[in-house]
């Protein structure tokens, strides 16, 4: 028999089963020692810490990257804040929106203004000279501002009368 | 079958647009009238060949329609402004509750007119001048200061991204200032900075001023003032603004 041979008989070899049952019994019976208490919090806290930190960073970038830190002290100085274009162009929507703001003052107080009232039957020339009269001096409207932006749909113009005009006319 | 329900849907469809197109039609009409069309009132009563219950129903049918045709212009002249509210756009609670309130009132409005236009079925000639008075008399003593105030709103809440744009523009300015100044140690750009941050308080405060008086529906008078002056504060920022750029740029350019 050379070593070859002695060495698959190798193979062969098992425990005792009785051993193997042994062993098996004691090695279930060996009570599991749970780490500690405190070691297992830390490693909680830890854990909840390490995902936190890691929510904050991607919320931080995403922040950065989309500017929502442009009106804090971390962003980056602007020096475009500053550019007169810019600001040309919004003082002029202000000042567009003030002119628009000027044009209530007339209009509302031209609004109560009204025709002088002919006596009724008094004939045809008389009624069309003073409706004629009232749409020279009046420009009465009911909405100043829609007027001002072109909307309104009540406004005098050289050929039509105005509601209260024609409210005025019709009440006598 | 199937050509007969074709030709029911197409005729339908085309009612419904003659329909609407006569209406818009007719709305157009009661908004265009002319001196021509009170001059047929005198000229009825000028006809020496009608009799005189000839003209009194003659006059009366003119002067319904008149009246009826200014009433439904009144009510377009309302839809339309109800119609540019409803459009504004509002950023807080308290503006929208403003705007839904102010948008009441206007279908209160509306529905006097509906009234008056009932009043007017039943009406003789002179019913239909005491419809013209009272509505005249509306008009003037309720409809117009509500149309002052629901204009006052339209520009007020149009004002309000103004606000916003200069309040982000003085936030920004304020850090390009404060980095400006610690490296330069100019004393100007502090100074101007101040004007513009007086002037742009003075403006907030006269806008929630105007906010107030039209939330308290005060004359429509004293809005449009205090809406003026938080404009006239907000150019006044703008005009600091631009001798703070100056006074950058020249500090930028050395």
């Amino acid at each position: 028999m050379n070593l070859s041979d002695i060495l698959k008989q190798f193979k062969n070899i098992e425990p005792d089963p009785n051993f193997t049952e042994k062993s098996k019994r004691m090695i279930l019976a060996t009570p599991q020692t749970a780490p500690a208490l405190t070691v297992r919090g830390l490693r909680m806290i830890f854990r909840v810490l390490e995902t936190s930190a890691a929510v904050v960073l991607v919320g931080f970038f995403i922040l950065l990257i989309t500017g929502g830190f442009q009106s804090s002290r971390l962003s980056p100085v602007q020096y475009s804040v500053m550019d007169p274009q810019g600001l040309h162009a919004e003082a002029q929507a202000v000042e567009m929106q003030i002119e628009l703001a000027n044009i209530n003052y007339p209009e509302s107080s031209a609004a109560p203004e009204s025709t002088s009232p002919t006596a009724a039957g008094s004939g045809n020339s008389a009624t069309s000279s003073a409706l004629a009269s009232a749409l020279a001096t009046s420009t009465a409207s009911s909405s100043p501002v829609a007027n001002a932006s072109g909307t309104a749909s009540s406004t005098a113009t050289t050929s039509t009368v105005s509601i209260d005009q024609a409210l005025q006319e019709l009440s006598k | 079958m199937r050509l007969l329900k074709t030709i029911f849907v197409v005729g339908f469809f085309a009612l419904c647009g003659a329909f609407f197109l006569g209406t818009g039609v007719a709305h157009a009409d009661n908004c265009n009238l002319t001196p021509a069309d009170f001059a047929e009132i005198t000229a009825i009563q000028n006809n020496p060949t009608l009799t005189a219950l000839d003209e009194v129903k003659q006059e009366l049918a003119v002067r319904k329609d008149l009246v009826s045709q200014t009433i439904m212009c009144a009510q377009a002249d309302v839809a339309t402004l109800q119609s540019s509210l409803n459009a504004a756009t509002t950023t807080t609670s308290d503006a929208a509750n403003l705007q839904t309130a102010l948008s009441g009132k206007l279908d209160d409005a509306n529905n006097f007119y509906n009234l008056e236009l009932t009043k007017l079925n039943g009406a003789g000639i002179s019913g239909t001048e005491s419809i013209a008075k009272d509505v005249l008399a509306w008009r003037e003593g309720s409809y117009e200061p509500l149309a002052g105030e629901v204009n006052n709103f339209i520009l007020w809440s149009e004002n309000q991204s103004l606000f916003a744009t200069a309040e982000n523009r003085m936030q920004q300015t304020e850090q390009t200032v404060s980095f400006l100044e610690g490296a330069s140690g100019n004393t100007d750009l502090q100074n101007a900075f101040s004007a513009a941050q007086t002037s742009f308080n003075a403006a907030e405060a006269e806008n929630t001023q105007a906010q107030n008086a039209l939330t308290q529906f005060l004359p429509a008078d004293q809005s449009l003032a205090l809406i003026q002056q938080s404009l006239n504060s907000l150019s006044e920022t703008y005009q600091q603004f631009f001798a703070l750029s100056t006074i950058v740029n020249n500090l930028l350019s050395h």
